[in-house]
């Protein structure tokens, strides 16, 4: 019996019906190449966002090494999700700092477990080459109130951080002038934090996608189409952008949405190991 | 799975000779610089190109060693 849920369903040969025929995700070699999104994301960043995005790093990524990122030139506001290091090494982190001219600069992190041997790859020395699914989402806090960040790996809730010190009214005034990358931090215009992965489906929401919707997403680990509410996944009128890099060649990350184009700069390249 | 890659160091003076059409990166503007903005690195598959004669190429592995140094991070 042919189901019709969320996911493709492949019939003969390379005919899909109902969904989503993901040919192709970017690699990374760690050296010098990113994905330039080409859009600082300010709007999105200064209200309730969520992130979600396929990544393989086949081994342990290293300490400090940046998924996403931008910082500003004064180092007052920045968004990053990256690999930490000291105390939380082996761990995925959010970083988030929104400048208030009147207080002192605030940061919101999150950490959770994300190192191979210890997650999917335990057994196999951590080059088990799993794709994993994470979801970050961000809700603003309402005027002086701080916001909440949840992630998400698989579709299940890793860590959630209430507090921190962004307020609502922090967040009110971030403020970004340079371009998000993938891959690495576009830190005030310099490349740094690459690193080494695959990474295939990245999608921003203005909204906080519910738990249900983030499990639906994760479909059991087979990425699926986020243009299509489906199920408990009713945000697809909520995307801001949706890169999902099945381009195939070339240096262009189609945004599905129409947004803003991204780039694939230094030799990121395409590929056809997909979630 | 970039055991076919090569990768040169070269210095900030060099990159003018740099024929973007032979290397993986597309601009000078795009090129990673060490922290003194001295150095810079190129890399490519399949033979060397001809205005990097000479220069020593790096596999995979041995460049991550490379830009693993401090004067690179």
């Amino acid at each position: 019996m042919l189901g019709l849920g969320v996911g493709f369903y492949k019939l003969a040969g390379d005919d899909y019906l109902g969904g989503y025929n993901n040919t192709c995700a970017v690699s990374f070699d760690g050296t010098d190449e990113y994905i330039d999104l080409e859009d600082t994301f300010q709007d999105e960043f200064r209200n309730s966002f969520s992130i979600s995005f396929w990544i393989n790093t086949g081994t342990w990524a290293g300490n400090n090494k940046m998924i996403l990122g931008s910082t500003d030139s004064g180092n007052e506001n920045y968004i990053y999700i990256y690999t930490a290091s000291g105390g939380h090494a082996g761990k995925l982190a959010f970083g988030f700092k929104s400048n208030n001219a009147s207080s002192p600069l605030r940061q919101l992190a999150t950490n959770v477990t994300f190192s191979a041997e210890s997650e999917e790859g335990a057994g196999d020395g951590g080059t088990s080459g799993a794709w994993w699914h994470f979801v970050l989402t961000y809700a603003q806090g309402s005027g002086g109130g701080t916001g909440t960040a949840i992630l998400y790996k698989n579709g299940s809730v890793l860590a959630s951080g209430a507090g921190g010190s962004v307020t609502g009214t922090n967040q009110d005034s971030f403020t970004a002038s340079d371009n998000v990358y993938l891959g690495g931090r576009n830190n005030a215009g310099t490349l740094n934090g690459q690193i080494a992965m695959k990474l295939d489906d990245i999608a921003i929401w203005n909204a906080v996608l519910a738990p249900e919707a983030i499990t639906t997403i994760w479909n059991s680990g087979e990425a699926t189409d986020l243009l299509v509410d489906d199920g408990d996944y009713d945000n697809s009128g909520d995307l801001v952008s949706y890169y999902q890099l099945n381009e195939c060649s070339g240096t262009t990350a189609t945004d599905a949405t129409g947004h803003s184009n991204g780039t694939l700069e230094g030799g990121a390249a395409y590929i056809t190991d997909t979630p | 799975m970039y055991n076919n890659r090569k990768y040169v160091i070269i210095t900030a003076s060099e990159v003018s000779n740099v024929d973007f059409s032979k290397v993986l990166e597309t601009s000078a503007s795009k090129l990673r610089y060490n922290n003194d903005n001295s150095k810079t690195f190129v890399k490519y598959e399949g033979d060397q190109p001809s205005f990097l004669n000479g220069k020593t190429e790096y596999t995979y592995d041995e460049i991550l060693i490379e830009l693993a140094k401090d004067s690179w991070q």
